[in-house]
């Protein structure tokens, strides 16, 4: 009973780690397209655990600044210091941030051959012109974007002002039921990213009673979808 | 001195019959009302795809517009009265002495750059200039049913009232003959090009005028006139086109112009005022990605708005779209048969003669 769970949650594991947290590249690997397309939704169990993740950021760093120290040691003289130490501050701000902007329950995902829309509740729809060979770069006055495929996974970059960078990177598990995200926070002020990963399971949305379009004049317009119509007729008593 | 009075009469007579004359020359000069064709605008919709997110183009959008602007241009037109007949074209159709093309540079609900060429029946430019109108609003807010580029076209007619006053009246007067002559040129150029010439400015000039007993001549007037019950019928369509599509188009241009002074109004206070958060820090991070996933927010919005002002307009557009290719359609296999009856009858008068 237990084998089967195991195996699969080492799966998980295994794509969580497999995800690369490294900025896109300007020469992102050779596009392996996959299907993302779909309704999902948060698979709060297979989520970072936050402070796991602070706990091992800060682990990382002391070995980092430890293995300085013992390099330098011999030859450090008086005045010299230990490199770059990022404020711990700095750091527990990019992961509150981190978890702030990964808030999103749901994922709507509509992808064609050439064209990608993920709608996040509470935050912007993320888009990306699909081509196998560039990325797709988009400016405004707020910020910067790319996004593209990177290998099997699909990148977004978001470059701000202030400094600070963000990085979806999405992951489709083997047999296309899993979704990983992983969102990694750049700052100018820490020399590691903060990276956060979200798992997301595929549901099947039940069929709307209603056709809704938008409209200017007024708003969205909904109407009886037919099949909602027909099941109406059928219940109302012939007089 | 009495012999000097009779004389003196007689030039004070010449002198009254000599204004007399100027004066009904300028009157007929300012009688001369030139019939004005507006062509449907060219949208200005770049071929590539990728450009259009950043420029803010809505194509379907665009394409609406392309036939609303020239019906407001129209408008101007007809009430400044010094024009004739001014009508909504959908192409190139040699009916009317001045033809207006424009072309949409941009159009985002507080800028509006138009690209504006009108050319008369000779072939001379009137104006060829870039028109570039901000939005006209009280406090922020359009006043009652008023038109927020009203101005940008009211220059256009200005400007087309100067350049007309620097042609000679013998000029203006020349330029009816001159369409309807242009006109036979274009359905039965083996009769009618003989009466025209090209001057050393390359402007077509009347080398002589046909009789104006002249049957074929007379042949060619009732097909204009034809042509004209089409441009009027097309004309209608852009009429109701603009009524159709002006609330939803006026809600959208609303929405676009309030994202576009919040932007405006954002790059200007944070050209001025540092952030108040530390670089790096939690609130630094949450004010920059505010700011963005606002702006995209907005984008969205605008694109859902977008859509639904396709949703809305579209059936209007493409009923317009059919209307009109079928109206042409129907033009011109009459022009076929026209053309093909005209050259038969010369044909006979020729060889009567």
């Amino acid at each position: 009973m237990l084998r089967p769970l195991c195996v699969w949650m080492l799966c998980v594991c295994a794509l969580m780690m497999g995800c690369k947290t490294q900025p896109l590249l300007e020469a992102p690997r050779k596009a392996i397209r996959s299907d993302f397309s779909g309704a999902w939704e948060m698979d709060y169990s297979m989520n970072d655990s936050l402070e796991a993740k602070l706990d091992q950021y800060f682990y990382g760093v002391r070995r980092q600044l430890q293995r300085q120290s013992n390099i330098s040691r011999p030859e450090r003289g008086a005045g010299q210091s230990y490199g770059h130490i990022p404020s711990a501050n700095n750091i527990i701000s990019m992961a509150r941030f981190a978890d702030q902007i990964t808030r999103s329950t749901t994922l709507d995902i509509e992808q064609s051959y050439n064209h990608i829309d993920i709608d996040r509740d509470d935050d912007f729809t993320l888009s990306c012109k699909l081509d196998d060979d560039d990325l797709d770069p988009y400016q405004n006055p707020f910020g910067r974007e790319v996004c593209g495929w990177d290998g099997h996974q699909l990148v977004f970059y978001l470059s701000l002002p202030g400094g600070l960078s963000i990085q979806h990177r999405l992951t489709l598990g083997p047999k296309g039921e899993q979704l990983n995200v992983a969102t990694s926070i750049y700052s100018d002020q820490v020399a590691k990213p903060f990276t956060l990963n979200r798992a997301y399971m595929k549901y099947e949305r039940l069929p709307s009673d209603f056709r809704c379009e938008q409209t200017v004049t007024r708003g969205k317009v909904c109407t009886l979808s037919e099949s909602e119509k027909n099941r109406l007729k059928q219940s109302v008593p012939a007089q | 001195m009495i012999l000097d009075a009779p004389q003196s009469f007689f030039r004070a007579c010449w002198l009254t019959i000599l204004l007399a004359l100027c004066a009904s020359w300028a009157q007929a000069d300012e009688s001369i009302r030139l019939n004005v064709g507006v062509l449907e605008f060219d949208a200005g919709i770049p071929e590539d795809l990728s450009s259009h997110r950043r420029l803010g183009i809505y194509p379907l959008i665009r394409k609406a517009e392309s036939r609303y602007f020239p019906y407001l241009l129209r408008e101007v037109l007809e009430a400044s009265q010094h024009w004739g007949v001014v009508r909504v074209m959908p192409g190139d159709y040699q009916t009317a002495e001045l033809l207006v093309y424009g072309k949409i540079l941009r159009s985002d609900g507080l800028e509006l750059h138009l690209a504006i060429k009108v050319v008369d029946s000779a072939g001379r430019d009137w104006v060829d200039k870039l028109y570039r109108g901000r939005a006209q609003l009280e406090g922020g807010k359009v006043v009652g049913d008023r038109e927020i580029f009203a101005s940008l076209y009211r220059q256009i007619s200005e400007d087309l009232l100067v350049a007309g006053k620097r042609l000679s009246g013998a000029e203006k007067r020349a330029l009816p003959h001159l369409t309807r002559l242009r006109y036979g040129a274009e359905i039965l150029p083996e009769y009618f090009a003989e009466y025209l010439a090209s001057d050393e400015q390359g402007l077509t000039i009347i080398k002589r005028l046909p009789a104006s007993s002249d049957p074929m001549l007379e042949r060619i007037e009732r097909m204009q006139a034809y042509e004209n019950l089409f441009v009027d019928t097309a004309d209608e369509q852009y009429q109701s086109t603009r009524q159709d599509m002006s609330r939803a188009y006026d809600l959208w241009r609303q929405f676009s112009r309030e994202q576009i002074l919040y932007i405006e109004d954002y790059q200007r206070r944070s050209e001025k005022k540092e952030s108040d958060f530390r670089r790096g820090s939690f609130g630094a991070m949450n004010e920059s990605y505010g700011h963005y996933q606002w702006f995209r927010q907005q984008e969205q919005n605008q694109k859902e708005l977008a859509q639904g002002f396709d949703n809305e307009v579209t059936s209007t557009v493409m009923d317009l779209d059919d209307r009109i290719v079928t109206l042409d359609g129907n033009l011109q296999a009459q022009y076929l048969q026209w053309r093909q009856i005209l050259r038969s009858m010369l044909q006979l008068e020729r060889e009567g003669s």
